[in-house]
């Protein structure tokens, strides 16, 4: 599988602040990637710096094997929608959408204009009158109907309702599917795009923390349930993230990963094995040190 | 598809700003001037139009503004946006300028409207050969128009502060300028200057400022930012 993006410590900084600080990793074509972090961790500067519209201030970026700065080879490859976005004030969604048309080769207008149908939004009203929720639909379609061969969407839902955003997600994975592309989605929402990512991004304070695919993630931790005083022996000496007492039962996620003997250890002391979702791990993982004192205490 | 014309058509689509909204304006100033002059004996000679060399300064202001993020958020290289924006400065400015050419045309045949309003074909700015109104009307056009990107761009890489600082230290050295030119004398040669030039020669001395505001706006441009 080629290589779509390459960072090779790329760094961003602004006078003594650095936002992007040595960061290295590269992205796989036709995967689903989930860049994960607190807000102000980078996420949104490292995709300006993919996408040419911020510049690195150190570190070597490759997109599509070149640079991507007036690089129409590799810009016409990336459709970037972000939570951001300006648009003329004048435009109506249909002017959006045709102008669009020509900027991305593989605009798919007839899917456009159906998926503007499912998001119920009205073609001819102008962009200045949309609400947050419409403004990120328009975008969402947009990233869509591109058809882009690197699609990037930063935080695309601001404003949507639950109904509007499952919407988003299955028509993704049904385009997806039959248009395979490379998807770099950064959200807050980990729980909700958990089970389309593949890959895993976490970013926190400019550096990156986790490079893994989701798979491989999910099993660094498990959460155990049962009485208090089994799942208490059972986590003597373990590294535990999270501890939820419920009356006598007790839910721990615990680090680490197990092998078939500890599990059936587990397993006969009653206790039920369940994998960690993946945004406690992100959580975890990005507040870490605190959590982690809460719970030695 | 080449992306230059997928500039302009972004533009296009604009076509109040560019198109609708300066022939309004600049037409409503007629129409009032036109009223105006029935009621008025003698010839009335009007400064009309200069409104739409006007509005096509702000219009160069305002565009930047409103469609770069936009372009470069739909992945258009900068050098693109330029060349696409230029192309359409190009374009309307030519148009405008055979448009007004044709009205001023009109007004000659029609007797100045049959109520002696002057509006089009005004003297000095409309004398000479018709190529040479069209040349000036095109250059004052492209003058305008490159001068509002200039201080758009400006604004998009320095912000508000950039432009106080830049306006005012312009502001300084037009000053300092004002008083070394009373100071050495320079004065009786500038007037004597001014008033030998026709408008052909105002226009030709504006086409180096085009290419500098054109290249200047171009390489601010090639690393401005979202």
């Amino acid at each position: 599988m080629g290589k779509i993006v390459e960072l090779n410590r790329l760094t961003k900084s602004y006078g003594a602040v650095k936002a992007v600080d040595n960061v290295s990793f590269s992205i796989d074509e036709n995967k689903i990637y989930g860049l994960l972090g607190r807000n102000g961790a980078g996420k949104t500067t490292i995709m300006h710096m993919i996408t040419a519209q911020l510049f690195a201030t150190g570190g070597e970026l490759k997109v599509f094997g070149d640079t991507p700065y007036e690089n129409n080879r590799v810009l016409n490859q990336i459709c970037f929608i972000k939570e951001s976005q300006k648009y003329p004030d004048v435009y109506r969604i249909i002017d959006v959408l045709n102008t669009s048309a020509s900027f991305f080769p593989n605009w798919d207008h007839e899917y456009a204009l159906s998926l503007a149908g499912d998001f119920r939004l009205p073609l001819k009203r102008r962009m200045k009158k949309l609400s947050r929720g419409m403004l990120s639909s328009v975008g969402i379609i947009i990233g869509l109907a591109s058809r882009a061969p690197l699609t990037i969407f930063d935080e695309p839902y601001l404003g949507l309702d639950a109904v509007a955003r499952s919407l988003f997600y299955d028509r993704l994975i049904e385009d997806y599917s039959q248009h395979p592309r490379t998807v770099i989605l950064s959200t807050h929402l980990i729980d909700e795009v958990s089970s389309i990512l593949e890959h895993v991004l976490i970013i926190d304070s400019g550096t990156l923390l986790i490079d893994e695919e989701a798979e491989a993630l999910r099993g660094r931790a498990f959460t155990l349930a049962g009485p208090k005083a089994s799942v208490e022996s059972f986590t003597a000496g373990k590294e535990v993230i999270h501890r939820e007492p419920f009356g006598s039962f007790v839910t721990a996620t615990v680090m680490g990963n197990w092998n078939a003997a500890e599990r059936k250890q587990a397993e006969a002391l009653g206790l039920e094995l369940a994998p960690v979702s993946l945004q406690q791990l992100v959580i975890y993982l990005t507040n870490g040190k605190a959590q982690r004192k809460a719970v030695e205490v | 598809m080449n992306r230059v014309s997928s500039v302009v058509k972004m533009h296009s689509r604009d076509k109040w700003s560019w198109f609708i909204v300066p022939w309004l304006v600049m037409l409503s100033s007629f129409v009032i001037n036109f009223i105006i002059s029935y009621f008025v004996d003698e010839p009335l000679i009007t400064g009309g139009l200069s409104s739409i060399f006007i509005y096509m300064f702000v219009a160069g202001i305002i565009t930047l503004a409103q469609t770069f993020p936009f372009a470069l958020g739909m992945s258009v290289s900068r050098t693109d946006y330029f060349l696409g924006t230029s192309s359409m400065v190009l374009l309307t400015s030519a148009g405008s300028s055979l448009l007004l050419l044709l009205i001023g045309l009109t007004e000659g045949w029609t007797n100045d409207w049959g109520s002696g309003l002057v509006f089009f074909q005004l003297p000095y700015l409309s004398e000479g050969p018709l190529v040479n109104q069209f040349t000036v009307y095109l250059i004052i056009f492209l003058f305008m128009h490159y001068s509002g990107i200039l201080i758009g761009v400006v604004h998009k890489r320095t912000g508000k502060n950039g432009m106080f600082l830049i306006s005012g230290i312009l502001l300084a050295a037009f000053t300092l300028l004002g008083f070394l030119a009373d100071y050495l004398n320079w004065y009786p040669a500038i007037f004597d200057w001014i008033v030998k030039q026709s408008a052909m020669d105002y226009a030709l001395w504006m086409l180096p400022f085009i290419v500098i505001f054109a290249a200047a706006s171009y390489l601010l441009l090639r690393r401005a930012t979202i």
